[in-house]
């Protein structure tokens, strides 16, 4: 394991929201809204991030060094156009990383022990298959 | 649409109200955009399920409000630098304050407590000395903490034995309230005094407090205080009002440092105890 992966490491578990809010901010910049949205179409509308959860969230991983705000020029931008925008650090990316493969690892282990055969229902035949190639 | 609109405003007015609910620091940095959000969160909502869907997204915005700006004044309670200490003298009335005012109100309404069962029983008195004995074994640790590595092994020494004193006396109020057993309770108040002075003579000699200064003097006051209970209660075989107002008081404040102290010993010692 190298240091960056064991400072990764050092930051899991992480709770539901950061993820999720992490999880938005891997493929592009957004801001506070944007984030909501996001995680809100993409676990179809059952996650619902409110005000309070969402920026108490982004003040604990602006702390931490996992996101950062994206410096820009508001010039005239009105003041309810003028909003903080994230990104994802280096160090966040690696944080969420190591996150979705401890969770991946959990959802394995759930596999093995057939906890998710309704999910897929092949595994356990594939599992057969491939005990026998 | 009018009155949808009305009712959007309000609601967005209500809610800005509501953010002062938060710490102030993090209002100035995050409040304007929450609020931000919980406007752009209305008016889709309203969009998608009308003028009745505000209701579950109130509910779910103000019971999120509620737990996380709990949350956020703990966070900044924990991570307050020390010179913020004497605003925070709130926190000291609300966590200390049910204390002194039970036992004043044992003493000065013996009569009144009595009718009520509640003077001189088997459980408000030990459970005022317990809560009182470990408050200050919380607030001690904040002072521990920030004593120098130089000066560890005698800290050490001394707040166990001011631990020791702390849980020799709660285990004294809670099971051997009555009767008295006069050298254990002695014990449980001459081992915090002597712990005590030791740290405040620690501190001030080291001057590890920096700006707070007076926290050494609080200590030694401590140490006396407690010497004097002995004393008052070994002549008089009772605990006067005087004491009682001491060790309340007492209580309240190393709670509250403890509370302060705990921050400043993050970058030093490790993260933070609740951090």
């Amino acid at each position: 394991m190298t240091e960056t992966n064991r400072h990764a490491d050092s930051q899991l578990p992480l709770s539901p929201a950061v993820v999720h809010i992490l999880l938005s901010l891997v493929d592009e910049e957004r801001h506070g809204y944007g984030i909501m949205q996001e995680v809100a179409a993409r676990t179809g509308g059952q996650v619902h991030l409110a005000p309070g959860t969402l920026y108490g969230a982004i003040k604990r991983l602006l702390a931490k060094g996992l996101i950062e705000e994206v410096a820009e020029s508001w010039g005239s931008r009105t003041d309810d156009e003028r909003r903080h925008t994230y990104r994802l650090t280096k160090f966040g990316r690696q944080v969420v990383q190591a996150e979705t493969t401890r969770l991946a690892g959990l959802v394995q282990q759930a596999r093995d022990k057939r906890l998710l055969s309704h999910l897929w229902p092949g595994a356990a035949r594939e599992g057969t298959l491939c005990l026998m190639n | 649409m009018l009155n949808e609109l009305k009712l959007l405003a309000a609601s967005s007015h209500v809610y800005r109200l509501l953010l002062r609910a938060y710490p102030a620091p993090f209002r100035r940095e995050f409040g304007r955009e929450m609020a931000l959000v919980f406007g752009d969160d209305l008016r889709a909502t309203v969009r998608k399920s009308g003028v009745e869907g505000l209701i579950g997204l109130w509910l779910v915005t103000f019971f999120d409000l509620l737990k996380t700006a709990f949350a956020e004044h703990v966070w900044e309670m924990i991570h307050m630098p020390l010179e913020k200490l004497s605003r925070w003298r709130w926190l000291a009335i609300v966590i200390g304050g049910p204390l002194p005012l039970l036992t004043f109100t044992n003493y000065f309404f013996w009569d009144l407590m009595q009718r009520l069962g509640l003077a001189g029983n088997d459980w408000l008195h030990p459970l005022l000395a317990g809560v009182g004995l470990l408050l200050t074994g919380i607030g001690l640790y904040g002072l521990y903490r920030r004593l120098p590595q130089r000066a560890r092994p005698a800290s050490s020494v001394a707040y166990g034995a001011v631990l020791f004193g702390v849980l020799l006396g709660m285990v004294g109020f809670i099971t051997f309230m009555r009767p008295f057993s006069a050298p254990f309770i002695s014990a449980s108040f001459i081992l915090p005094s002597i712990g005590l002075a030791v740290m405040g003579l620690i501190s001030l000699s080291t001057r590890a407090l920096g700006g707070l200064s007076f926290v050494p003097l609080l200590i030694i006051a401590g140490a006396i205080g407690f010497a004097a209970t002995v004393g008052d209660f070994a002549t008089t075989g009772r605990i006067q009002i005087v004491t009682q107002l001491f060790l309340a008081l007492h209580h309240i404040s190393w709670l509250m440092l403890g509370i302060a102290l705990w921050k400043t010993q993050e970058d030093k010692a490790g993260p933070a105890l609740f951090a």
